[in-house]
C-alpha cells in the first residue's frame, strides 16, 4: 500500500490552488531576478583570447558569428580527459536542441573546453550534437571565471575526502580526481556592441541547472530526484542500459 | 480513476501500427510517468507544415479533456477551465503537463502545469533570461510570434540572399 498522502479530486485541487499562487509568486521574481540581472554593468573584455574551431582560429568577437549575443558554455573535458565530463554531457543534450531557436533571437550558444579541437570533435560526432564547440588556445579564458583551477586552489580539496561521486565521474572521463577537477563547469554571456565585446552575466553549479531540463521535470514527477544512492545515477545518453537489455 | 485506453495507432505514418495501451501500460515497467500535453489534435492536417504524422498523434478518449489541455467546441464557445481558472477563449488546445505515480496498479494524478508553468520547462526561455537583452519580445504580438519548429527557422545564406 502506498505511504503518501490520498486525496479525492476536490481535495487535490484545493491545495493545488495554494501551490499555484507559490508558483505564480516564483515565476514573477524570477521575471524580477531577469531584469535585474540585465542591469547589471557589462564588463568589456580586454585580452585577446583565441579560440580553435572548425573555421579555424577565431578571436571572441568572431565566435559571435554575425549575432548580438553570444553565451558560452564552459564543458568539462581538459586535454587529459579521454571523453568529456558526464554531467556537462547531459547539459548538452539539453543545450544543443536550442541553438536554431536562440539563433532566432539574435544569439549563438556554444562550447569551449581546453581539450584539443580534433577530441572535442570526435566526442560532439558520437553524441550526435549539432552546436559549435571551440578549443581554448589561452587557459586565461577559463582562469578568469574561476572555470580552471590551478594545483594551489586544489590542494586541499585534494588531501580531503572525495565525495565518490565525483571519484565516479573522473573515472567515466578516462582520467583521475585531480585531472577532472582542474576544470569547472559554468556559462558565461556576452554582447558585441561597437565591436567591443562585453562580458555581462556568468554562473555556475546550481546556476546551470535550467541547463538540465531532467531536473525541471524530475521536480515535478511524485518521487522528485530521488538521489538517494551513494554512486550518481547520471550516464551519457549513449550509456544507459536499454529496457531491452536490462 | 477511469480506464483510460491511449490510442498509439499510427504515431506517424512511417511508424508501424503498435496498438492501443492502457493508461497503466504508459508506465512502462517505471513508478513514474510525465505526459506532455502536445498540442497536436485529432483533426490535425498532414500536409507540409505536419510531414508524415496523423492527426491522432497520441491520445484518443477523453484523456486531454479530463486534463484540461483540450476543449470540446462548445467550452470553446463558451469559455472553459485552463490553467486552474476560468478562461473565455480557451481554443482547442493549449500546452500542460501532467504527472502520475503508478502504485499497487492503480494510477494516481500527482501534479499538472499549464500557461508559464510549462514555461519554466521550456529551455530557450531560461536561457534568454541569462543572455544581456533577453528575450527581446518586445512589441512583438504575441510575445511567441518569433518561435518556429527547429527546421523552419531560415538558415543566415538564406536571410543574406534575400
Amino acid at each position: 500500500m502506498t505511504q503518501h498522502r490520498i486525496g479525492t479530486q476536490e481535495e487535490w485541487q484545493a491545495e493545488r490552488d495554494e501551490l499555484l499562487k507559490e508558483e505564480k509568486e516564483l515565476t514573477r521574481r524570477n521575471d524580477k531576478l531577469a531584469e535585474k540581472r540585465r542591469a547589471l554593468p557589462w564588463v568589456a573584455v580586454e585580452r585577446d583570447h583565441k579560440f580553435e574551431t572548425a573555421d579555424g582560429m577565431k578571436s571572441l568577437a568572431d565566435l559571435f558569428d554575425g549575432r548580438s549575443q553570444l553565451m558560452i558554455y564552459h564543458f568539462m573535458f581538459g586535454p587529459p580527459y579521454e571523453a568529456g565530463c558526464t554531467v556537462c554531457s547531459s547539459i548538452t543534450d539539453t543545450l544543443a536542441p536550442q541553438v536554431p531557436h536562440l539563433k532566432a533571437r539574435d544569439t549563438t550558444l556554444m562550447l569551449a573546453s581546453r581539450a584539443p579541437l580534433e577530441k572535442l570533435l570526435a566526442y560532439r560526432e558520437r553524441m550526435g550534437w549539432g552546436i559549435e564547440w571551440a578549443s581554448t588556445v589561452d587557459d586565461d579564458f577559463n582562469r578568469e571565471l574561476g572555470f580552471l583551477h590551478s594545483e594551489e586552489e586544489l590542494k586541499s580539496f585534494l588531501e580531503g575526502e572525495i565525495p565518490p561521486a565525483v571519484t565516479q565521474m573522473a573515472e567515466r572521463s578516462g582520467t583521475d580526481v585531480k585531472g577532472y577537477v582542474t576544470e569547472g563547469p559554468g556559462l558565461s554571456a556576452y554582447a558585441l556592441s561597437d565591436g567591443t565585446v562585453y562580458r555581462t552575466y556568468v554562473t555556475t553549479a546550481r546556476g546551470l541547472e535550467p541547463a538540465m531540463a531532467y531536473y525541471g521535470l524530475l521536480d515535478r514527477t511524485p518521487r522528485g530526484r530521488h538521489e538517494d544512492e551513494p554512486e550518481h545515477w547520471l550516464r551519457r545518453h549513449d550509456e544507459y542500459e536499454t529496457s531491452a537489455s536490462s | 480513476m477511469a480506464e483510460h485506453v491511449v490510442g498509439t495507432e499510427g504515431l506517424c505514418l512511417s511508424r508501424p501500427r503498435i496498438g492501443s495501451k492502457t493508461f497503466a501500460e504508459l508506465f512502462d515497467g517505471r513508478s513514474q510517468l510525465l505526459v506532455y500535453h502536445f498540442m497536436f489534435g485529432y483533426g490535425t492536417r498532414v500536409d507540409e507544415q505536419n510531414p508524415g504524422c496523423t492527426g491522432r498523434s497520441f491520445v484518443a478518449d477523453d484523456f486531454k479533456y479530463n486534463f484540461r489541455a483540450a476543449f470540446t467546441e462548445e467550452q470553446q464557445r463558451s469559455g472553459a477551465h485552463y490553467n486552474f481558472r476560468h478562461t473565455d477563449d480557451p481554443g482547442e488546445q493549449a500546452p500542460g503537463l501532467s504527472a502520475f505515480a503508478l502504485e499497487d496498479r492503480v494510477v494516481h494524478h500527482t501534479y499538472s502545469t499549464y500557461g508559464r508553468g510549462v514555461e519554466q520547462l521550456m529551455g530557450t526561455s531560461a536561457y534568454l533570461d541569462l543572455a544581456p537583452h533577453g528575450r527581446q519580445e518586445e512589441g512583438l504580438e504575441p510575445p511567441a510570434a518569433w518561435w518556429h519548429r527547429h527546421d523552419e527557422y531560415e538558415t543566415t545564406e538564406e536571410q543574406a540572399t534575400r
